[in-house]
């Protein structure tokens, strides 16, 4: 079956991880319904921080949850208006997702007494970025750190949800935090009148902060988005890992995730 | 392998990759009071502290860490402008005479804390605030400057009191943080091993890329256990400033 959209997820351990001896605590997963039906591209970050021990099983249940609440939200998705589905991303989902990630922690920390106390989703705490793509629109969604950008057929690189002024260091909103569905920060985008993009990434924070501008993190998003149609999808799968090394190496030394959105 | 395959491998997108710079700021005290023994002692502390500062850095290779600082007595100076290399830093000695204008330091690291020139992208800045008396200009308006920037806010800021004359009222506002008192150096050994914490364990927790959640309340960068030092009282009188 011809699919319109492509899907590309690739993780690398970051170099100071390595150094560290510490896991990959990123996490990333992507689902792709039937016929195009339902598109989903997840990637988490599991804070770095002491505090956070089990941050890369945190970015896990993450990424699971916000797969898991999409799939269920929109499987009779021709019940719900363009409205319905806005308001649905907006107010209902982000609760949804925090829910389904607490129970992922609450039915980890049942097998291990050491984590079941009032801290225990401090343990575990994670960004959370996801992109939903529907026959007629496409929703992003935004939790704490990383990156959501998009190309267009003319080449223009935009952020569907701009950045969060209210984070700068090292500092992120979190699943961990006291009402985390707060800090989800929504873009909805119906693409009834609308050309899609053609080209959409999600990255955890550790690619942006390998470079040294925003410029120069923008035209990387633009060469991929170059190389899907001047190389072949397969070519850029094969090369990501490769990049993503690089920039941890010689830039951020974080865990990078990378998840793309390719319309044929 | 053709050439058109070793052209198409070694193809990767984007510009050139870059660390995240790490800006540390010394601010000094350089007013009359601290001529003589104490300016000698905190050129000594700084000097010292060099080596296990770029030994810190190169462990961390994945933050710049860039050196400046900062001297204030009759108005404000760049004692070292340019944001300086730790592999390369050497420390130039101080001289003290004047007043104490550190609101007027305040300013002039406020204006380097903005963006630009400072980008999003940058580790937490160290400020570190090393003083022995109490400030003869607007104090309050410099830090507010300082404060109203969000790299001043979220700026890793210690301040450090050399004898008894020092404000500790004026340095803890700029820590501005409940947990973290001035240090109190009563004697060139406790500056020393101050100068040594700060450059050390506080380097590299700000250089670490670790991610908080923004609940953590004291700000963005785990302050490290502080050091250990001698009671003056056990010392020399004559060595107590």
């Amino acid at each position: 079956m011809v699919r319109n959209w492509q899907l590309i997820s690739t993780s690398v351990i970051g170099a100071s991880h390595l150094l560290k001896g510490k896991p990959n605590q990123d996490a990333i997963r992507h689902y792709q319904g039937a016929g195009d039906s339902l598109t989903v591209m997840a990637v988490a970050d599991g804070h770095g921080g002491e505090k956070y021990t089990h941050s890369d099983f945190g970015a896990k249940f993450a990424v699971k949850a916000a797969i898991t609440v999409l799939k269920e939200t929109f499987k009779n998705q021709e019940d719900f208006s363009l409205s319905q589905i806005k308001r649905l991303s907006e107010e209902d989902i982000p609760k949804a997702i925090v829910r389904s990630w607490q129970e992922k922690v609450d039915e980890y920390c049942q097998k291990q007494p050491m984590l079941n106390n009032d801290n225990k989703y401090r343990y575990f705490g994670s960004t959370l970025l996801v992109t939903l793509i529907l026959p007629r629109c496409i929703v992003y969604w935004q939790l704490g750190d990383g990156d959501i950008l998009t190309v267009s057929d003319n080449h223009n690189v935009t952020r569907p949800i701009p950045p969060d002024s209210r984070l700068l260091g090292n500092e992120t909103t979190s699943l961990c935090g006291k009402k985390p569905w707060l800090d989800f920060r929504c873009c909805f985008q119906p693409i009834t009148d609308n050309q899609p993009p053609r080209f959409i990434l999600l990255s955890s924070d550790g690619y942006s902060n390998a470079y040294s501008s925003n410029a120069d993190f923008q035209q990387t998003v633009l060469d991929i988005a170059e190389f899907m149609t001047t190389e072949g999808q397969a070519w850029v799968r094969e090369q990501l890992p490769d990049w993503l090394e690089e920039a941890s190496k010689q830039g951020s030394g974080d865990d990078i995730s990378v998840g793309i959105m390719f319309r044929q | 392998m053709t050439t058109t395959t070793k052209i198409i491998e070694k193809k990767r997108p984007g510009g050139a990759l870059a660390t995240r710079p790490l800006h540390f700021i010394w601010i000094t005290d350089c007013s009359g009071s601290m001529a003589g023994d104490k300016i000698q002692s905190l050129n000594h502390a700084i000097r010292e502290a060099i080596p296990a500062m770029q030994t810190i850095a190169q462990e961390n290779p994945y933050a710049n860490v860039l050196i400046r600082a900062v001297k204030f007595s009759d108005a404000a100076q760049w004692h070292i402008e340019e944001p300086t290399p730790v592999a390369e830093f050497k420390w130039e000695d101080l001289d003290a005479d004047g007043l104490t204008d550190m609101g007027k330091a305040m300013l002039l690291v406020a204006g380097q804390l903005k963006m630009p020139p400072m980008t999003d992208r940058a580790l937490p800045p160290v400020l570190v605030l090393i003083s022995d008396g109490q400030p003869t200009d607007d104090f309050d308006e410099g830090l507010a400057k300082l404060m109203e920037l969000p790299w001043g806010k979220k700026a890793v800021r210690i301040g450090i009191a050399i004898g008894e004359d020092a404000d500790h009222d004026v340095l803890e506002k700029f820590i501005n943080n409940p947990d973290l008192k001035p240090l109190q150096a009563n004697n060139a050994e406790q500056l020393v091993r101050y100068i040594r914490w700060v450059s050390t364990a506080v380097l590299k927790s700000a250089s670490a890329p670790a991610s908080q959640a923004k609940l953590e309340t004291a700000g963005n960068v785990p302050i490290p256990p502080l050091p250990q030092v001698t009671i003056a009282n056990t010392l020399d009188v004559a060595d107590v400033w």
